[in-house]
């Protein structure tokens, strides 16, 4: 793989904080994600993905060479099959593409902070089309009327079924992409200031 | 082999999606019927007694949930038909998922996948990253107990995030991988 060639070079303190920054993710998953869905929690996958794209973003932020993320999303998959001893496939994907989602974005952005916005954006983005891609594959298309009636149980209006599944869709992706541009900025923010903090502690990147 | 187990029930699948339940079940029975001839090793794992157990209840409790009463059935229950057609496409798509995803399990693996993308270092990272794992875990929790909750604003956290993640980057915070950083220095 050409992209990822620039990883025979790199020095042994971006070695090391790759490690580091995999694990803490490979830690979450493991714990609040085991957690969150034995908790059966409603749109878990949703505030994982939060995380995930904060933590991308974060990492692109401080270890600035290409790769990168996806060298995390690999490695965190790796500690988290090793050490929960389960080979679930969904939560695997996910976490892959999302690392590869928010390397492509990186090629094309830098990591300042309107492209940590972008770049957390496309993560949730990816979040939003994987979780209706996943329902409508094992459920077909009658998932859709299932959630209309669902909330048309709670709402009543008057709308055409395939019209009201659409505004719900719509809505959907838009609070996928705002919260994806929070975790973003959020990534990118936190980054900035472990950089000072670093740099404090005469510990240059 | 690929091409059974892999890239045509992902075919039946998309179709499965856009055709009426006949055709789905017709082709899901023809792709049944390719593997049983050919003795493939995922009809094996179709006939394991708790799928087919799975299958006979989606077929026949699911359709007793539904408000029509096409078929009534002793004290009263009833059948309703839209529901059944909605359980056999379910199954059929189990069938075709159970399938794939068996296969899918048994050829990938996380260390497969980093082996054929020949990430470099990526040993030594995943060592680094175990050796860590206890640490980052006991630092979060650390850190969890100490964050003041009632003293909630958006750039204390920041504060306090960069912290904690400036702690757990720091070179002295790992006493394993200090012969490493000697090295380097070195």
């Amino acid at each position: 793989m050409k992209l990822l060639k620039n990883t025979e070079n790199l020095s042994i303190s971006d070695v090391y904080r790759t490690g580091v920054i995999a694990a803490l993710w490979a830690f979450i998953e493991i714990t609040f994600g085991t957690w969150l869905h034995a908790a059966k929690m409603p749109f878990r996958g949703l505030i994982l993905s939060i995380v995930a794209a904060g933590l991308l973003v974060f990492a692109k932020n401080i270890l600035q060479y290409r790769g990168v993320l996806i060298m995390l999303g690999f490695i965190t998959v790796t500690i988290k099959s090793t050490l929960t001893g389960v080979f679930i496939i969904n939560p695997i994907i996910a976490i892959l593409m999302e690392s590869i989602f928010a390397e492509i974005v990186f090629i094309f952005v830098k990591p300042n902070s309107i492209g940590s916005i972008i770049a957390g954006m496309f993560v949730l983005f990816y979040t939003f089309l994987h979780s209706i891609i996943a329902q409508i594959f094992f459920f077909g298309f009658d998932i859709l009327n299932v959630y209309v009636a669902i909330i048309s149980k709670f709402i009543n209006i008057n709308v055409d079924k395939s019209t009201y599944a659409l505004i719900l869709l719509i809505f959907y992706m838009f609070l996928h992409l705002i919260l994806g541009a929070m975790a973003g900025w959020l990534g990118h923010r936190v980054a900035t200031k472990t950089l000072i903090e670093l740099e404090l502690r005469n510990e240059s990147i | 082999m690929k091409v059974f187990n892999f890239i045509l029930p992902i075919l039946l699948l998309i179709i499965g999606l856009f055709t009426s339940t006949y055709v789905f079940l017709g082709l899901v029975i023809i792709y049944l019927i390719i593997l049983y001839v050919t003795k493939r090793q995922v009809l094996y794992r179709l006939s394991s007694k708790y799928f087919l157990f799975f299958l006979a209840i989606l077929i026949l409790i699911y359709p007793l949930l539904g408000k029509n009463k096409d078929i009534i059935l002793p004290l009263g229950i009833g059948y309703d038909l839209s529901y059944l057609e909605m359980s056999i496409r379910m199954c059929l798509r189990a069938i075709l998922l159970f399938g794939f995803s068996n296969i899918l399990l048994v050829s990938i693996s996380a260390n497969s996948l980093l082996s054929k993308t020949k990430l470099t270092k990526s040993d030594q990272i995943i060592e680094i990253a175990l050796n860590n794992y206890e640490n980052i875990a006991q630092k979060t929790f650390e850190h969890l107990k100490s964050f003041q909750y009632k003293n909630y604003k958006i750039n204390k956290t920041i504060d306090y995030l960069a912290k904690f993640m400036a702690d757990i980057l720091s070179v002295n915070f790992s006493s394993k991988d200090v012969k490493f950083f000697k090295k380097e220095n070195l």
